[in-house]
């Protein structure tokens, strides 16, 4: 899914408290630095704006945008100032609704609001802005880091947020990168659409190729051309600025496959599953005793030795895929199924 | 350069590179065991070069890839063979060879149009040298100076039924902070690799003839990452981007992708095939607005 965040820090009195160490407000702005690099990490095409509230106003910091840098540099407490008077909620929800109203219709449209003081100084009424954003499908979610403030429940129930309350600096990251992940969605929130993208080429890094680049037109080596119109631009993702078409690399979109095709899990070895392997793996036989072992079998990962199933003094779980018939231990398991999304046995063919 | 912590170097290595029925290279005026030649001293000249190095190298081809070496420097009293591996792998790869001749010769029937041995299970092969290398960093302690490598030495041309697997393997690369190099010897570059070095931090090289390989691998990849800063080192290629549809596994430059779950089309189509989502519209992208139009 294509997701459009806004990220709204509470920069009021209370974010000057010491209860977190150095202050409330540092610790929030290290975490957010990771929730942001985590967020781009997992949502490809996705965009990423902060807005902070202070005084009772709120002030947008950085428009939406793809590219994680620019954000996270701009999240430096020395550059900020200093948090000061009081925090105000229904500036922030017409905030978001102001900007989030005019994107596609196939994104879904979030605000995030990292809360630390106990109350909202609005100008009018918090709960008709609440409704605004539900009628602009806008899901409002809020992590607390003092206490259960009765408004944050009301609002994040309405528009069909969440509302989490952190206990402790860990258990703050915690909350926050729970939202980085992409939350469940029905059909009834964003309309599904075939949006036209175009692959770009990377041109060559010579120097003496360089050219105008982009709506500044700055002399640059390393461009991409926009396979529409020709134009060259400086990086992805980004929108053409000449045809307007969404340009992307297949890598922004390919972090997003392994959520399609899900490496089935590996279940416990055991003599009857090893039986019935070696009946299949007798097929391929380059890849066995490859390494030399006490017990026979070792992980099809690593190649670290792992006991045979029903061994007297078991050391490590053996585990085997049930597609390949592969064994593999108990680290391999743990990388294939939560970095590298793919089974080692399963690309050569497997059954 | 005498470091405490070697380097830590996995080779793939494309068995299509070394058999002498594969037209490829005799169109190409290079001769099997000149090659092979090459590769043993680029992997004696690495081990000669800190004997802490660790060297693992698997070979392969389109449905297996074996390990040959596997020189880890954990036993003292260790064999010369396991850290100068020139004198085994040279009847190892021999054998394995052999081997896939007799596979090719019992099966003819399988490539009744491909007579050339090619294609190469770069997904396969990248994932088990990511595993072994992801045992292997956290053994020991310490910092080494530079990063592990994974070194790919093809002769084939991509197969875009791989895009996905090995874009996983990159990107699983990229996180591990490993870098993937690649020396191609083949008719056309590879995007796959290209991609994987520009991701990584790595270097991607397509030398003009085989008997340019000795040098390109002696002078860029037997040294280690820290030091390969401070070569000069002068990547100019571009790198081809460009995705693969799902649907016919061709290399588009402008698609259609699905808002729900980011695959990839070369048609519009009146629901995605991979999660089923009906669809509303296209949404073109003409400055800015969508143009939805209705039920097409």
């Amino acid at each position: 899914m294509i997701r459009y965040l806004l990220l709204v820090v509470d920069m009021s009195r209370a974010a000057s408290a010491q209860d977190l160490r150095p202050n409330r407000l540092a610790c929030i702005l290290g975490l957010c630095r990771s929730f942001i690099r985590e967020f781009f990490d997992q949502n490809p095409l996705s965009q990423l704006g902060i807005a902070i509230m202070r005084n009772g106003l709120v002030e947008k910091l950085t428009d939406l945008s793809g590219s994680p840098e620019a954000q996270v540099a701009k999240l430096d407490a020395g550059k900020l100032g200093s948090p000061a008077g009081d925090a105000s909620l229904q500036n922030a929800l017409d905030l978001s609704v102001s900007l989030l109203r005019s994107l596609p219709p196939y994104g879904h449209r979030e605000l995030l609001v990292v809360f630390s003081a106990l109350a909202t100084c609005d100008p009018g009424n918090v709960l008709d802005s609440a409704k605004a954003c539900k009628a602009n499908n806008i899901r409002v979610s809020v992590v607390g880091v003092a206490a259960e403030v009765y408004v944050c429940r009301r609002i994040t129930e309405e528009t069909g947020g969440t509302y989490g309350v952190a206990l402790n600096e860990t258990h703050l990251e915690q909350l926050l990168l729970a939202h980085s992940s992409p939350p469940p969605a029905t059909s009834a929130q964003a309309k599904a659409e075939l949006v036209r993208m175009g692959f770009p080429q990377r041109s060559t890094e010579e120097a003496s190729s360089a050219v105008f680049v982009g709506l500044e037109a700055r002399l640059l080596s390393g461009n991409y051309t926009c396979p529409r119109c020709k134009a060259r631009v400086p990086e992805l993702p980004c929108e053409c600025h000449i045809c307007g078409l969404t340009l992307i690399s297949s890598p922004h979109l390919a972090r997003s496959y392994h959520h399609l095709f899900p490496v089935p899990p590996y279940h416990e070895d055991s003599k009857e599953r090893a039986e019935e392997a070696a009946g299949v793996l007798i097929r391929q036989p380059a890849m066995r005793d490859e390494v030399p072992t006490s017990t026979g079998s070792y992980c099809f990962g690593c190649l670290r030795e792992v006991s045979q199933p029903g061994a007297a003094g078991q050391l490590h779980l053996t585990l085997r895929c049930g597609r390949c018939k592969q064994v593999f231990c108990f680290e391999c398991d743990a990388y294939v199924h939560e970095q590298l999304h793919n089974c080692p046995g399963c690309e050569f063919g497997g059954t | 350069m005498a470091d405490a912590e070697g380097d830590l170097l996995v080779l793939l290595l494309d068995l299509a590179l070394l058999r002498p029925d594969n037209p490829a290279l005799s169109a190409a005026g290079a001769a099997p065991t000149d090659i092979l030649a090459q590769l043993l001293s680029f992997t004696n000249a690495y081990a000669m070069l800190n004997s802490h190095n660790r060297l693992a190298i698997f070979a392969g081809q389109q449905e297996m890839c074996h390990l040959v070496h596997l020189g880890l420097g954990e036993d003292a009293n260790s064999s010369a063979d396991s850290v100068f591996p020139a004198g085994s792998l040279h009847a190892r790869l021999s054998e394995l060879v052999a081997r896939c001749k007799q596979a090719a010769v019992t099966a003819p029937a399988a490539d009744a149009g491909a007579a050339a041995p090619s294609g190469f299970a770069l997904s396969g092969g990248l994932s088990r040298a990511l595993c072994l290398l992801h045992r292997l960093q956290h053994q020991r302690g310490g910092r080494p100076r530079g990063r592990p490598r994974v070194l790919c030495v093809l002769g084939s041309i991509d197969a875009p039924m791989q895009y996905i697997p090995v874009m996983n393997a990159i990107f699983s690369a990229q996180r591990a902070e490993v870098v993937l190099d690649a020396v191609v010897l083949a008719s056309e570059d590879s995007s796959f690799l290209q991609q994987a070095a520009h991701l990584t931090g790595g270097l991607y090289f397509r030398p003009a003839g085989a008997a340019a390989l000795l040098g390109v691998l002696l002078n860029y990849f037997v040294c280690d990452t820290a030091t390969r800063q401070q070569l000069d080192v002068t990547q100019e290629l571009g790198v081809d981007f460009r995705a693969s549809c799902f649907c016919h596994k061709f290399v588009i430059e402008t698609g259609y992708v699905c808002s729900v779950c980011l695959s990839i089309f070369c048609q519009p189509s009146r629901a995605c095939s991979t999660c089923g989502t009906a669809f509303t519209g296209v949404a073109g992208g003409t400055g800015g607005g969508s143009s939805a139009r209705g039920g097409s």
